[in-house]
């Protein structure tokens, strides 16, 4: 398939006797909203590190962008890491440095970027994320929701085509994890990205979801929109959607 | 395989090799010492293989040898006034009863410059730098800032860990030197507490027993101690994974490790100094 | 971002001012050593060096002019000593200056003292021989003060023959001094002697009233 921005086969890893992801296939169109809904330790983080290579496999395939991950070099892997954006659970914004030079050090790599440039992106970065005024201040200085922003500013930075989110809206209250959704969509059309979103909140599911794949001990238990899974008859993954 | 994965492999393989059932001395103490040690080898060779290949980080290389070297400035020359002051109000007595006052510069002056001053300087960097790197690093692996770095195709390591270890190899004797320099001051004022010597006859006191076999092997073993901090902290804090409680242990072990090595290293720096000359 | 500029200008400082630090040290250091000035070579052989050292300081009128650069064994029984001095003494010193070796105090490191030659003899040339004299090496006094004191011990041991001689009453001295016979034989010709002396006085006394010598006695009185 050639729109398959991710295929992921086969897909096993475990941490001595524990596994974590047991058997995972899956795959993400271009252009498409996948959410992975599951319990805490379900293996949802772990997976989407794999995707980028920050953790091993030890069986199976990933292809990103039709080139697999195992079979390539570090120089390559960058290169690929470049085309995808990472918003970390915790926002992982750099505690010693200010939220400008956060967004600059994406950009450290690319030589040809001259100076005003780079005040331009950083400029457009914040702006998508309605934070222009922080440019100045340190993480510490910030909100929790407005960590994630600037931390989403800064996997927007290099245009990624591809955008995973960890946990995008944990720790947030319910109105600022809405504003977060709101912006994962924004974005997705803006850019016209395409994004796997691991959460354990049904309402940022039902908010962003093209697609849910819902994961119970490291594999996939069912697949489908939210109003399919809503309605499963399995009463497990309807336990799921009626806690809220 | 690229180097940041294997790192990430060997980092995630800490928890595969040491079982828990075992309860025999060798399995649960001496085997887990070996692997650490030779986790931290892999480190160091990661560190050389790292630090000539480019690109170089020089401008996080200043800010870090700002940051390590300048910021312990003060606490060290504090530590050195006090250590020359203390030592040789502590000699007066021992060399008064041979009657050979006269000789206390030039003692003092010789443990400063031998042992003193690059050892006390660096287990004060130890505390002050081993810890902070150990805690930093560990705080960035658990929020995530390492993996976010190598996400957006930054090497942490040669970001982090390079450039910590090159500051503090050469900030340190650095601080060795400014230490001692305070030292001989603070002996000065020391001398001058119970005697009266004047700044040129203490000076050239100090200098006439001082040679270069006292100050060269000195200074060199400091580039030792200051990679050794650096290493151990980095190590300890880079490869943290157990949240937030990990960071303080990552700090706690880096300067307890950092401090352990600087005596043994000075301890083969004495014998190979004493081979030589 | 100045304050990025500010913090690398202190750090700047503080890398100059310690390097700094560090070359006003090798300097002084070297300062002493005389690696630095000008200077030229002398050499001196010795049949016994006494521990002196590579490094070990030069004296010359008590000043320090140089040091030991090299000392190397050439025969069973010499020593070659290569002493690097500093230029300007090179004036100073004939032909005819002789080196000793002494040491700096009595528990101090050793040296070599010049020892000044006579003015008209020429100067030195560099590597130039100078002659050496026998060190008196705190061995030898050591060696002296020991056959002093084993004089000084043979004396005592004789002295303390003689006392007890004497106390047991042998030789002349010790009967004169432990015979109770003799001592008694001589008080007796003591009492002897007074007795007689008595006597004489008594006959003087009778002379005087003597018509014969009563002149004789008159005109004394006057």
């Amino acid at each position: 398939m050639k729109d398959c921005v991710i295929e992921i086969t086969h897909v096993k890893k475990s941490f001595g006797s524990n596994c974590v992801l047991a058997d995972i296939s899956l795959n993400l169109q271009k252009g498409e909203n996948l959410v992975i809904l599951g319990k805490s330790g379900s293996g949802k983080s772990v997976l989407i590190k794999c995707l980028v290579g920050l953790i091993p496999i030890d069986e199976g395939n990933i292809r990103v962008f039709n080139q697999d991950l195992s079979a390539l070099n570090a120089h390559e892997l960058n290169a690929l890491r470049r085309k995808i954006g990472f918003l970390f659970q915790s926002a992982a914004l750099y505690d010693s440095m200010t939220v400008r030079e956060n967004l600059e050090f994406p950009l450290r790599i690319s030589k040809t970027i001259n100076n005003t440039e780079r005040d331009a992106l950083v400029t457009e970065a914040l702006k998508n994320v309605g934070l222009e005024t922080v440019i100045d201040k340190l993480p510490s200085e910030l909100s929790g929701g407005m960590r994630k922003r600037v931390g989403l500013a800064r996997t927007l930075i290099l245009k990624p085509e591809l955008i995973l989110y960890d946990e995008p809206t944990t720790g947030l209250d319910p109105i600022t994890a809405g504003e977060i959704s709101e912006l994962i969509l924004e974005i997705q059309k803006k850019y016209n990205t395409s994004s796997v979103i691991i959460t354990h909140d049904v309402e940022c599911a039902r908010k962003v979801a093209n697609r849910i794949i819902i994961i119970k001990d490291g594999a996939p238990v069912a697949t489908g929109t939210f109003a399919q899974l809503s309605e499963s008859e399995d009463a497990w993954i309807r336990s799921f959607f009626n806690k809220n | 395989m690229a180097t940041t994965n294997s790192a990430a492999s060997e980092k995630k393989e800490v928890a595969v090799i040491v079982p828990v059932e075992s309860r025999n001395p060798y399995t649960l103490f001496i085997r887990p010492i070996l692997h650490e040690v030779a986790m931290l080898a892999r480190f160091c060779a990661l560190f050389f293989k790292e630090v000539f290949a480019p690109p170089y980080e020089l401008k996080e290389l200043i800010r870090q040898c700002f940051l390590i070297g300048y910021k312990s400035f003060p606490l060290v020359a504090i530590t050195g006034f006090i250590m020359g002051l203390v030592l040789t109000i502590q000699s007066r007595p021992t060399l008064a009863q041979f009657g050979a006052e006269s000789w206390l510069p030039a003692m003092v002056a010789v443990s400063i410059i031998r042992e003193i001053g690059p050892v006390i300087t660096a287990l004060i960097f130890a505390g002050k730098a081993g810890s902070g790197i150990g805690a930093e690093l560990a705080s960035m692996k658990v929020t995530e800032q390492i993996d976010a770095m190598e996400v957006s195709g930054i090497n942490p390591f040669k970001y982090l860990v390079v450039t910590r270890i090159i500051a503090s190899t050469f900030m340190l004797p650095l601080l060795v030197i400014a230490s001692d320099a305070v030292s001989l001051y603070g002996a000065y004022i020391g001398v001058n507490l119970k005697g009266d010597v004047s700044f040129q006859l203490f000076f050239l006191k100090v200098f006439e027993k001082l040679s270069f076999s006292d100050l060269f092997p000195a200074v060199i073993k400091t580039f030792f101690f200051g990679f050794m901090v650096a290493l151990i902290s980095c190590y300890k804090g880079y490869n943290s994974n157990k949240g937030t409680v990990g960071v303080g242990e990552s700090a706690n072990a880096s300067v307890v490790l950092a401090s352990l090595s600087i005596f043994i290293l000075d301890m083969i720096a004495v014998q190979l100094t004493s081979l030589i000359t | 971002m100045s304050n990025k500029t500010a913090n690398n200008t202190r750090l700047g400082l503080f890398v100059s001012l310690s390097i700094a630090l560090l070359i006003t040290g090798i300097y002084f250091i070297g300062k002493k050593q005389q690696l630095f000035g000008n200077t030229f070579i002398v050499n001196s052989v010795f049949k016994d060096i006494s521990g002196l050292q590579i490094g070990n300081n030069v004296r010359y009128s008590g000043i320090n002019v140089g040091i030991i650069d090299n000392i190397e064994q050439i025969t069973d029984t010499t020593v070659k000593v290569e002493m690097l001095l500093d230029e300007s003494t090179r004036k100073y010193i004939r032909k005819n200056a002789k080196a000793i070796i002494g040491s700096d105090g009595l528990m101090g490191n050793k040296i070599v003292v010049i020892t000044p030659g006579t003015p008209d003899k020429a100067q030195l040339a560099n590597n130039d021989n100078i002659q050496t004299a026998q060190a008196i090496s705190l061995d030898d006094i050591l060696l002296k003060i020991k056959i002093s004191s084993d004089n000084a011990a043979d004396i005592t041991t004789n002295l303390g023959l003689i006392v007890r001689n004497i106390s047991n009453g042998k030789g002349t001295v010790g009967k004169l001094f432990m015979d109770t016979v003799f001592a008694e034989n001589i008080n007796q010709t003591l009492i002897n002697i007074k007795q007689g002396a008595g006597g004489f006085d008594n006959n003087m006394k009778a002379a005087s009233k003597s018509v014969f010598l009563r002149g004789f006695f008159k005109k004394k009185k006057k």
